[in-house]
């Protein structure tokens, strides 16, 4: 067939489906009347339309014969022996019963084939070769020992093992009910039987109930070494190779640290002899993830701490879960023994039995009713673990991650809560014991510390003892109160910290709820309460709010330290910032300025506290206009504090995202994006790629390629934070509402207004309901607005915005801020539309006086003015 | 299990769509490699009531390969080449058996019973992939569509997402395929 004819093929073909079955050939009768070919072809091929040849069928028969293949059959040989079913999976291999060929007394063998694996062939046969020598090295009565070994015509090869014909371990306890004496000393065996190969430098890295057999003599026998190694002390050295069969061990044993991919240890083995033992106890694993491969079962591990074994049976005496729970769920042990279990179950090996012979002994000790080495931690205890781990996280990699930024947070928000833990004990007993049962809490949820998620296990601190105060709320004395009041206010504050606003929200009203009302008495307290509470409202962007609770602390602070005091400042700096956010440019400048220079004189210049002043003078310098001074500062700032605190300091990642800011702003669009882009970088690494401050390096990158003219980049970034900030801040968030703005600018800067439109629109009715018309930000929007109109040709509208923006800018801004330029342009291009020169004219002449006010950053736009001047006079010349 | 281990994957997913060349040649053995594997595990899991379809292969290789914020062009790439993968393997698989009968020892043949329906469809699937190679000279795409439907295994929600196609041109692309494709066949 032609090429020609298949593209007519097609077209008949779907035209005649697209008729009524009766008129089909008809049609194509009449379109074929010269191509006798072409009508068969059609015609056989809209009878095959309906015939159901499943194609597949075919193709999942074809699949399943090729299965059935790959795997040995009955008979098949393997070496000298013969294969007569497929009992079971191994961890790089399927295992299978076989006998000698030749046997007269049909001795039966296990044979485990390994799953040859192209492309590392050599490899898999040397590891193998490698788990030879170690079997054939255990000799151990509790072992199943290697009788030999081979290879199969298509090269892979096989371990023949001595076949014990028995009981999977925990089939064997539940059909003989098996009493916790009963279990235990089954399972003290199993310990004894790894203790020998762990002494024989053996690891057996796949331990699961499914290798763990009892023979007709009730001992039990350990099977599939499958993937242990030797370990020896000269070669100690993680072999890269390895990494790739770890992903077939069953993971329901494995432990955190097998599963995160790090070292695996003796104490791996322990780990997951204490989920076998777990099991065999409650009937359940510690984690119930039926998904083993998933992604999620590995984190909880890795993660979280499992549940008690008598928490779990607790949650079994729910009637629901009961009939799924097997009858020895009513096995009788106690605390000591769920101590035991848990002690292996540690996620950091080096808080478990340092070995299996350790944990075998405590076992022992348990049935002997002796003391067992495996108790609960005391307070004083935990509270020493908890700072010695995090105070070496913090000297290591305090400046590199947020989520130990979140720790170092946390960290110095435990000194001040023991301060007070330590303060309420000359206080009273009972606040005493509330804050330490809180404490307890904190610190129990958080143990043991590991290597990944720190983060997300500060915030489970918070959240677990956050809803623990919230569900004892009622009925409390006022004594309780007093503690109660602090303590959420140390959890509001460190959400805060964490950007976290709803629970610091949460947290932080209901703290100053308990001042207001009488029941604390602690006006130094309260100050501390509103301060920290005026900073969530800045994070949730709520300026009224903020200044109401901000002059509130100033005075409270002026009666309790005096106005000059260095703490009286930062209720200032909440004042100064709630101003900045309602538009009150100049009169933030003055108050932010103010605190500059006294701190600058208290503090010294490059105390954090002094440069993040400084970093507000500069915030509001460029608000203001004063883009000059605003580069010096930011340049400074961040000069400063990158030389005293390193780059990563925030005060030196905020200098130099404003520095990208301004440099936007006045169009250097190229050094803002290298500016802008260096700061992502390290925001990224710092803060995390959802923090606000990562946000707005990545909104302001995304509006310098609007500037470098790269419009799709633009509108790829400026979705990505849009995304971020709506599920992060909301819908009607300012951060989200201005990058709303900004995206619908891209948008009507590639002409596509339909899209611009909506954004527009959505962006400024909200900016004018929660700030008024007349805020600089809302101007902003109107002036995107108003080009938009323009663009699109509605000169009436957005002549009539263009003079509302202008004015309030007048009003706002004074009359010689830049800003009012682009107004002015988009005045004279009305008039110009209307042939209005004159009033055109004398708008240009206006914008362009402006820009000479600033000449060295506008030299574009002045071109741009002075050319349409000129083309304005030529005309009027002629 | 390495939880790190779908990084390369996503890498060469992308290098491989830039147009790096030599990303597929690193790519093809290990899916290939990796769906054997997979194959051979699912086959002989411990619980297996195996029902086990191409499908099913495709779509774990898939999770455990590539990670979920791997975007939809990369996304397509993958299950094409995961499909034509999956056609390869089982044609080499169908001339193996083939090269057997005709007395050839490239396998040790079972002494278990043979499934019945055996013979037939492997010559079936051999004339299946001639015809497929056919459809291929004349519509390269209309060939691909079928590889992911058949060999793939994708649902035809699972190939609007995975080619961008609306549901109506791939609903006519498919039937026009699957007729011509039935054409062949029954003429061959």
């Amino acid at each position: 067939m032609t090429d020609g004819n298949w593209s007519e093929l097609e077209r008949l073909f779907n035209g005649a489906l697209e008729l009524a079955p009766a008129e089909r050939d008809s049609y194509l009768q009449r379109e074929c009347r010269d191509r006798p070919e072409l009508l068969a072809s059609l015609r056989e091929m809209l009878g095959n339309d309906s015939a159901s040849t499943e194609f597949t069928g075919l193709v999942s028969a074809s699949a399943r014969d090729w299965l059935e293949w790959t795997a040995l059959q009955r008979g098949d040989r393997a070496g000298s022996y013969r294969i007569l079913r497929k009992i079971g999976q191994g961890g790089m291999g399927t295992v299978y019963l076989a006998s000698r060929a030749d046997d007269e007394y049909r001795q039966q063998v296990a044979i485990k084939v390994i799953n040859r694996m192209a492309g590392d062939s050599a490899d898999v046969q040397r590891r193998f070769q490698d788990e030879r020598q170690i079997l054939a090295n255990l000799h151990h009565p509790n072992i199943t020992h290697l009788l030999d070994g081979g290879s199969l015509d298509d090269g892979s090869p096989f371990l023949v093992m001595e076949y014990v014909d028995g009981e999977r371990i925990d089939h064997y306890c539940e059909t003989r009910a098996l009493s916790t004496e009963g279990i235990l000393r089954l399972f003290i065996k199993v310990c004894r039987a790894v203790e020998h190969a762990h002494q024989n430098l053996v690891i057996h890295r796949d331990l699961k109930p499914s290798n763990i057999t009892i023979d007709g003599a009730g001992e039990p026998r350990l099977m599939d070494f499958g993937v242990a190694k030797l370990i020896r002390r000269s070669e100690n050295s993680e072999n890269p190779d390895t990494v790739q069969d770890e992903r077939v061990l069953t993971p329901l044993y494995a432990s955190p640290e097998q599963l995160g991919g790090a070292a695996v240890s003796t104490l791996s083995d322990l780990y997951s002899l204490g989920v076998i033992l777990y099991q065999l106890m409650t009937g359940r694993r510690p984690f119930d993830g039926e998904d083993s491969g998933s992604y999620a079962y590995a984190r909880q591990v890795i993660e979280s701490d499992p549940p008690s074994m008598r928490k779990r049976r607790l949650e079994a005496a729910d009637p629901a879960a009961a009939s799924a729970m097997p009858p020895r769920t009513a096995l009788r042990f106690s605390r000591d023994l769920d101590n035991i279990v848990l002690k292996a179950l540690q996620r950091d090996p080096a808080q478990r039995y340092q070995s299996v012979s350790a944990f075998s002994r405590d076992l022992e000790n348990y049935l002997a009713r002796r003391p067992v080495s495996a108790r609960p931690r005391s307070l004083p205890y935990l509270v020493q673990r908890f700072v010695q781990r995090n105070r070496l996280a913090s000297a290591l990699i305090l400046a590199f991650t947020v989520t130990v930024t979140g720790l170092g947070v946390a960290l110095w928000r435990q000194a001040e809560l023991l301060a007070v833990e330590r303060d309420v004990a000359r206080d009273q007993l009972a606040r005493t014991t509330a804050v330490l049962g809180l404490v307890e809490d904190m610190f129990t949820g958080l143990y043991p510390d590991n290597s990944g998620g720190r983060e997300i296990t500060v915030r489970e601190m918070l959240d677990q003892a956050g809803s623990r105060l919230a569900a004892s709320e009622a009925g409390r004395d006022a004594a309780e109160a007093a503690t109660r009041a602090v303590v959420r206010r140390i959890i509001g504050a460190t959400y805060n910290e964490l950007g976290l606003i709803e629970p610091a929200r949460e947290h932080l009203t209901g703290a100053l709820s308990l001042h207001r009302a009488g029941q604390v008495g602690d006006d130094a307290e309260m100050l501390k309460t509103m301060l920290a509470l005026s900073m969530t409202y800045k994070l949730s962007f709520e300026p009224e709010a903020r200044l109401v609770l901000a002059e509130e602390a100033l005075v409270l602070s002026r009666q309790l330290y005096g106005p000059g005091d260095l703490r009286t400042f930062e209720a200032l700096g909440a004042v100064a910032s709630a101003n900045h956010m309602l538009g009150k440019l100049e009169l933030a400048r003055d108050q932010f300025a103010a605190i500059y220079q006294q701190r600058r004189r208290a503090l010294g210049a490059s105390h954090p506290r002094t440069l993040g002043t400084m970093y507000s003078n500069a915030v509001m310098e460029h608000w203001l206009g004063n883009y000059d001074q605003a580069l010096n500062l930011y340049r400074r700032c961040e000069a400063l504090a990158r030389e005293t605190h390193g780059e990563t300091n925030s005060s030196a990642l905020r200098c130099l995202s404003g520095l990208g800011l301004v440099l936007e702003t006045i169009g250097q669009h190229r050094e803002a994006a290298a500016a802008l882009a260096r700061h992502l970088t390290l925001a990224e690494q710092v803060l995390g790629p959802e923090h606000p401050q990562t946000l707005r390096s990545l909104h302001s990158l995304a509006d310098a390629h609007r500037g470098l003219g790269d419009y799709p980049k633009a509108e790829s970034l400026f979705l990505a934070v849009l995304q971020r900030r709506r599920e992060a801040l909301g819908n009607r968030h300012i951060e989200t509402l201005q990058t709303e703005m900004k995206l619908a600018r891209v948008y009507r800067l590639m002409g596509r207004f339909d899209a611009a439109r909506p954004l527009i629109e959505h962006a400024l009715t909200e900016e004018v309901a929660q700030q008024g018309f007349r805020h600089p930000a809302t101007l902003i929007a109107a002036q995107e607005k108003a080009d938009l109109l323009l663009d699109s040709g509605e000169l009436v509208a957005a002549e009539a915005l263009l003079e509302r923006v202008l004015a309030g800018r007048e009003a706002v801004l004074g009359p010689d801020h830049p800003d009012l330029q682009s107004t002015l342009l988009g005045l004279a291009r009305v008039e110009l539309e209307r042939q209005g020169e004159v009033p055109a004219k004398r708008y240009l002449e206006r914008a362009l006086a402006l820009t000479e006010s600033h000449p060295q950053y506008q030299q574009e736009a002045r071109t741009q003015i002075r050319q349409l001047l000129a083309e304005l006079d030529l005309s009027g010349a002629r | 299990m390495a939880l790190t281990d779908d990084e390369p994957v996503t890498v060469l997913l992308r290098q491989w769509r830039a147009g790096d060349a030599r990303a597929l040649d690193q790519l093809t053995p290990l899916v290939y490699d990796e769906l054997r594997k997979r194959a051979r595990i699912a086959f002989s899991a411990e619980n297996a009531g195996h029902t086990l379809q191409p499908t099913a292969l495709v779509h774990e290789l898939f999770g455990r390969l590539v990670p979920s914020s791997v975007d939809w062009q990369d996304r397509s790439h993958f299950y094409a080449l995961c499909s034509r993968m999956m056609r390869r393997i089982l044609v080499d698989h169908a001339k193996a058996r083939n090269a057997v009968k005709r007395g050839g020892k490239a396998y040790q043949v079972p002494m278990e019973i043979e499934p019945a329906q055996d013979g037939a469809n492997l010559e079936d699937l051999l004339s299946l992939d001639r015809a497929l190679e056919k459809l291929a000279e004349q519509d390269k795409r209309k060939a691909e569509l079928l590889d992911l439907q058949l060999f793939g295994g994708l649902s035809f929600r699972e190939m609007e997402e995975v080619t961008g196609l609306s549901s109506s041109t791939l609903d006519r692309d498919l039937r026009f395929a699957r007729a011509w494709l039935k054409t062949q066949l029954s003429s061959a």
